[in-house]
């Protein structure tokens, strides 16, 4: 075959071209750290990257709200807690009430104390997290959730749950209703006006089965709050698996989208050598010709 | 019987033989960087001898013609690679600036996605904030000019390649010109029986840039002029006469349509650089429009859907989230242009509390914008398989296979190019160290002749001083 200076020219410029091209790709994958930095580098792991990071991102939403969920149920948990010391008190008043050993003066007292455990009562259930009552369902009322009409009450919430989604199959309620917890009968507030009469009437009969209902509600108290210290516990179990699955998800991304940097490097390296000895071959090549021989 | 002066005379032939071999060398030399330029070289032929009474003698020498060195099966493979080439070549720049409209980036729109569809999981939260209320109007707003960013982009590509197109076929009318116009210069300059070389290997070039826009084909008549169609057979030049294509804007988004005459080739070129546009323009990218606007069109309607059938922050029922896109004219089935013109509802924009999080018609209730966030794990794309994610992604796929393809396509066809071209110029390239070895045999042989008329001269010189006196 016949070598013209033209092909030789080509040829040097095609491989000149080839080895720019690769010290370019190594370049781009140094600097930006990524292996896959257009579509077309690999096609399947910038499509598999792409949905991973919607799932991730996902996660990362999920993970935020589990967050501030946890919290709302540990201070709901602890409102419940609460609650139950509350009721735990008013049980003891009827307990004492009961001894036989009352006198007026003394049930006065008594009456007087339940009185605060009513008061006790009505402010739990206007508690509130983030400016928002703990326990009037979805429903917001401009005044208290509960407003005391003593003897009585008047609930202003609704009995609604509240449910949230702590990942993409897992939903669990977040509050517990005032119908639940303080309305249904019998209602605790109407419990207290009565065992409050019962202790100074001295209605013995009234004040059992104040205390009988007292240990009921108490009962629903604590089946409440085991509840939400159940939904507390898979909360956080999946917070963990989250935060774990996206630590996968990362690595996984790593592995589909990041640059081997030590690769990289030596293929720069590579490429650089070829093209010095590329350039310097050429301009040896260059420098020969028959026409440098004619005199 | 020879004369001297008869000698001196093979002397002088000899001189304007080898004056003019040295010409053809100054000219392949000069012509060393020309494009498409074939070598030449000079055809000795021995003139007629004459009877001696020793019998014949040779009387000299002729350059009887001008050759190029060519090989026409190569020059009609280079034609025809060429258009892969070209074809090839208008496909990959289109799809790499397609790949970057849909490229991963951070602030691409698969991210949008995401983040409109986690805000309703956060407005779940706390359904009656009015900051985040708002941050889902801002995402929504964000995904809307992302959608539209995308189609808008792709819009201006597919706008690009038709312009492209028009440039493509005039540019096929001035080479058809051109072509003609050798065709009658070669006509005129082969009338004495010499080849016209330059002017072939211009022709040559020609076609072969012809090649770089459609698919030629070409066949030489026997007067030595080209005869040239495209589209599988449209004549665009016959002889000296040229029948110019044209490119006529047609439709309300004024695509050329390239004609031949009163007939439509659009779509029967099979190779350059218009055929590439022309798959880019009809079929690639109205493609990836259709996928977005599918992808666009599933979440404006299932958002619209699910907002419907909720009540917002004063227990009214929702209304429509985006606009809808209006229904095809039949038998459309599709709505061109959602992602064009995705648009978040405008009563929305405007009061954020007109956003339906609710079900039940109550300020806490968060059950609607819980559906909502959940629509973003549905499969219900390509046939129920598919979320709105994962069908963004094997856009990205389609896209990035078609895009990877080309390119490795294309660096194929380049390195047959190359072998090609590396043929022909071993062929028909200029060699320096040839014309250098030829430069000092034409030097040799004018430095002989000279010496040998200098000897006739002298013989003659002689015999006028012995028998002149």
């Amino acid at each position: 075959m016949r070598i013209t200076p033209t092909i030789q020219n080509r040829n040097f410029l095609e491989d000149l071209a080839l080895t720019k091209a690769r010290m370019d790709k190594a370049q781009q994958q140094m600097s930006s750290g990524l292996r896959v930095n257009f579509l077309s580098d690999d096609p399947y792991a910038a499509e598999q990257a792409s949905e991973i990071s919607a799932i991730t991102s996902e996660n990362e939403e999920f993970i935020a709200n589990n967050d501030q969920l946890i919290g709302k149920l540990q201070y709901l948990d602890h409102t419940l807690q609460g609650f139950i010391l509350t009721l735990d008190t008013a049980r003891t008043l009827a307990a004492q009430a009961l001894s036989g050993t009352t006198t007026p003066n003394s049930r006065s007292a008594l009456a007087e104390a339940v009185d605060g455990v009513r008061k006790q009562v009505l402010s739990i259930s206007n508690a509130q997290y983030n400016g928002v009552f703990l326990f009037s369902g979805t429903r917001r009322p401009a005044g208290d959730a509960f407003v005391d009409n003593a003897p009585g009450f008047t609930y202003n919430g609704n009995d609604e749950a509240i449910y949230h989604r702590l990942d993409r199959s897992t939903t669990v309620q977040t509050n517990v209703t005032g119908q639940d917890l303080f309305g249904d009968p019998p209602a605790v507030l109407d419990v207290l006006d009565t065992l409050r009469t019962a202790i100074q009437n001295n209605d013995t009969a009234a004040i059992r089965a104040a205390t009988d209902d007292l240990e009921a509600l108490s009962e629903r108290a604590n089946s409440l709050a085991a509840a939400v210290g159940h939904r507390i516990q898979v909360a956080e179990h999946i917070q963990a698996n989250l935060k774990e699955h996206n630590l996968v998800l990362r690595k996984e991304t790593s592995r589909l989208v990041d640059a081997n940097l030590v690769e990289s490097i030596s293929e720069f390296t590579l490429a650089e050598q070829a093209l010095q000895v590329s350039l310097n071959s050429q301009a040896k090549i260059q420098q020969l010709s028959l026409l440098d021989y004619l005199r | 019987m020879g004369t001297l002066f008869g000698t001196l005379d093979i002397g002088r032939k000899a001189l304007q033989a080898q004056q003019l071999a040295l010409q053809v060398t100054s000219n392949n030399m000069a012509n060393i960087n020309t494009p498409g330029y074939s070598r030449q070289h000079a055809v000795f032929q021995a003139d007629r001898p004459v009877e001696t009474g020793a019998g014949l003698i040779g009387t000299g020498v002729t350059v009887t013609n001008i050759e190029s060195a060519r090989d026409q099966f190569i020059e009609l493979r280079l034609v025809q690679e060429t258009q892969i080439r070209s074809e090839q070549d208008a496909v990959f720049s289109a799809l790499n600036q397609i790949q970057e409209v849909l490229s991963a980036s951070a602030d691409g729109l698969q991210d949008d996605i995401s983040r409109f569809f986690n805000s309703f999981s956060r407005l779940a939260n706390d359904p009656e904030s009015s900051g985040l209320r708002n941050a889902v109007l801002a995402t929504a707003q964000s995904l809307a000019a992302s959608f539209n960013s995308a189609a808008r982009q792709l819009d201006e590509v597919q706008a690009r390649v038709n312009g492209s197109i028009d440039d493509a076929v005039n540019q096929v009318n001035t080479l058809a010109g051109n072509i003609a116009t050798l065709n009658q210069a070669i006509l005129a300059a082969e009338g004495s029986g010499s080849e016209a070389s330059g002017l072939r290997d211009q022709r040559q070039e020609y076609v072969k840039e012809l090649s770089e826009l459609a698919d030629v084909h070409y066949y030489e008549a026997t007067d030595g002029t080209f005869y040239v169609s495209i589209a599988g057979g449209h004549s665009l030049v016959s002889g000296q006469a040229v029948q110019p294509l044209a490119a006529v804007p047609v439709g309300i988004q004024g695509f050329f349509e390239v004609r031949s005459g009163a007939n439509n080739i659009t779509n029967l070129i099979s190779g350059g650089a218009i055929a590439g546009f022309v798959q880019i323009r009809d079929r690639q990218i109205p493609d990836y429009e259709n996928d977005l606007d599918t992808l666009a069109n599933t979440i404006i309607n299932e958002v619209n859907t699910q907002h419907l059938l909720g009540t917002d922050i004063q227990g009214n029922a929702g209304i429509n989230f985006f606009t809808p896109t209006p229904a095809p004219p039949p038998p459309m089935v599709l709505p061109a242009g959602a992602a064009r013109n995705f648009a978040v509802n405008p009563a929305i924009l405007a009061n954020s509390l007109l956003i339906a999080a609710g079900q039940s018609g109550e300020v806490g209730d968060n059950a609607n914008a819980l559906d909502l966030a959940s629509l973003a794990v549905l499969k219900t794309l390509n046939g129920n398989t598919e979320t709105y994610a994962e069908a963004f992604g094997s856009l990205q796929f389609k896209v990035g296979t078609a895009a990877q393809g080309s390119k490795r396509a294309l660096d194929a066809q380049s390195a047959v190019m190359v072998q090609l071209q590396n043929q022909r110029d071993s062929i028909s390239g200029v060699s320096l160290d040839e014309e250098a070895l030829d430069l000092m045999r034409f030097q040799r042989a004018f430095q002989a002749a000279t010496k040998f008329i200098s000897t006739i001269d002298q013989l003659t010189g002689e015999l006028i001083a012995t028998f002149g006196r």
